[in-house]
């Protein structure tokens, strides 16, 4: 390749990427990442083994000033809880039941935006044709997507193993919590979702770039 | 004859063993040169991240660099004129303190640069001063990172936060592929060159 041609790509790249940024800081940017977020943790995690019940809200403009931009709630609850609190309630023969779910603020930016917005960048100024690029943004779209949703299920899976006494839920076998905790430190990390979504591009688009042809 | 011919052929294929064809496949795969790279720099890059998970490395690895960004930045930033402390990893002042932490330290990048240079098919020479050049200008780019980042917490600190996350940690993943492909690029040209001047 064209020594002035990468470097034009890479200009495009960084045009593409903090047009991204720029757009996400906008209060509809922010608000659309927030739902999307949610969507995916309520479509996809919002059971857990054994009882475990999890809802994501995006920060309402009163909770705003405790929180920073771009923060979702993720509820936890559990079965297990719901109905001991059913029984206290019966035992003390109150008609309502207190639960207290564990909540805890997850960033839709830093959890996810970041990660689309690197990718769609570096997609888009691969020199590929657009039908390419198209096809390669929405299959990396998805793909992500199902990352994050992973990343979900771990979060949710090393935290719920936290509160055991609260949930009664989780897993039990200590390998397995051994495992999901130390994926969480691994999958929570921002530079892995960076490094996947460079992996997933690599995938989807290097083969057709010209520096790749002449290996 | 033609009709004959495409019959044996349909023949053999319904015979081959659907595990054979699997096989073939598979080896269809492996043996595109792309293929080949793409699999090896995601087994190494799963590798690496156990070991970065590992306390091992964490302990051996990631805090002894981290404290060593913290002295060279501190360093620096003393010898311009600012007044900080450095502790352990981190970076002082009266009113805050910056910690380089994991994702700060650039590990990542230079294990994506090493990851590539290593599994790039070229001559060991070449490979040997990308990674002693390459790690350099990794290190000296994480430096400014950092430094730039203590600027900002100082002078415009409502910035901090995004050139943090948003705009460094990109930066610093898109600074090593690039860099990457520029030696690819440059090590695929001097291999043409030699080529044609054999041949010539």
């Amino acid at each position: 390749m064209n020594n002035q041609l990468l470097i034009k790509r890479i200009g495009l790249f960084f045009l593409l990427y903090f047009s991204f940024v720029l757009l996400a800081q906008t209060s509809k940017g922010k608000e659309k990442l927030a739902q999307y977020y949610c969507w995916l943790g309520n479509t996809f995690v919002s059971t857990y083994y054994n009882g475990g019940n999890i809802s994501y809200r995006p920060i309402t403009k009163k909770e705003q000033a405790k929180f920073k931009d771009f923060d979702v709630l993720v509820f936890m609850t559990s079965e297990q809880q719901i109905e001991s609190a059913k029984k206290q309630a019966r035992l003390a023969r109150k008609k309502t039941i207190d639960i207290t779910p564990v909540h805890y603020p997850a960033n839709s930016w830093v959890k996810m935006g970041i990660f689309f917005a690197f990718f769609f960048s570096l997609v888009i100024c691969t020199p590929i044709n657009w039908r390419q690029k198209l096809l390669s943004v929405f299959i990396g779209f998805i793909l992500l997507s199902a990352l994050v949703s992973f990343q979900f299920w771990i979060a949710v899976g090393s935290n719920i193993n936290q509160y055991q006494e609260i949930f009664s839920a989780g897993f039990q076998n200590e390998s397995i919590i051994f495992l999901i905790k130390k994926l969480n430190i691994i999958i929570q990390f921002m530079g892995f979702g960076l490094v996947t979504a460079l992996i997933i591009w690599m995938v989807l688009c290097f083969k057709k770039v010209e520096v790749a042809r002449t290996i | 004859m033609v009709k004959d011919n495409k019959k044996s052929y349909k023949k053999t294929a319904s015979s081959t063993p659907k595990s054979l064809n699997f096989k073939n496949k598979i080896l269809k795969i492996w043996n595109n040169k792309i293929n080949q790279l793409l699999i090896k720099f995601v087994g190494l890059i799963i590798l690496f991240y156990i070991l970065w998970a590992s306390r091992f490395f964490q302990e051996g690895v990631v805090i002894p660099l981290s404290k060593f960004y913290a002295q060279i930045s501190g360093s620096i930033l003393q010898a311009v004129g600012y007044s900080v402390k450095v502790v352990e990893e981190s970076l002082a002042t009266d009113s805050f303190a910056i910690s380089i932490e994991n994702g700060c330290d650039g590990i990542e990048g230079l294990a994506i640069f090493w990851i590539g240079v290593i599994i790039f098919p070229t001559a060991k020479k070449d490979k040997f001063y990308a990674l002693l050049i390459g790690t350099l200008f990794l290190m000296f780019l994480n430096l400014f990172r950092i430094i730039s980042l203590y600027w900002f917490k100082v002078h415009i600190p409502s910035l901090f936060e995004l050139m943090h996350v948003s705009v460094w940690q990109v930066l610093f993943i898109s600074l090593t592929l690039f860099t990457l492909l520029f030696w690819m690029d440059w090590t695929n040209k001097k291999k043409h060159i030699n080529e044609q001047s054999i041949t010539n």
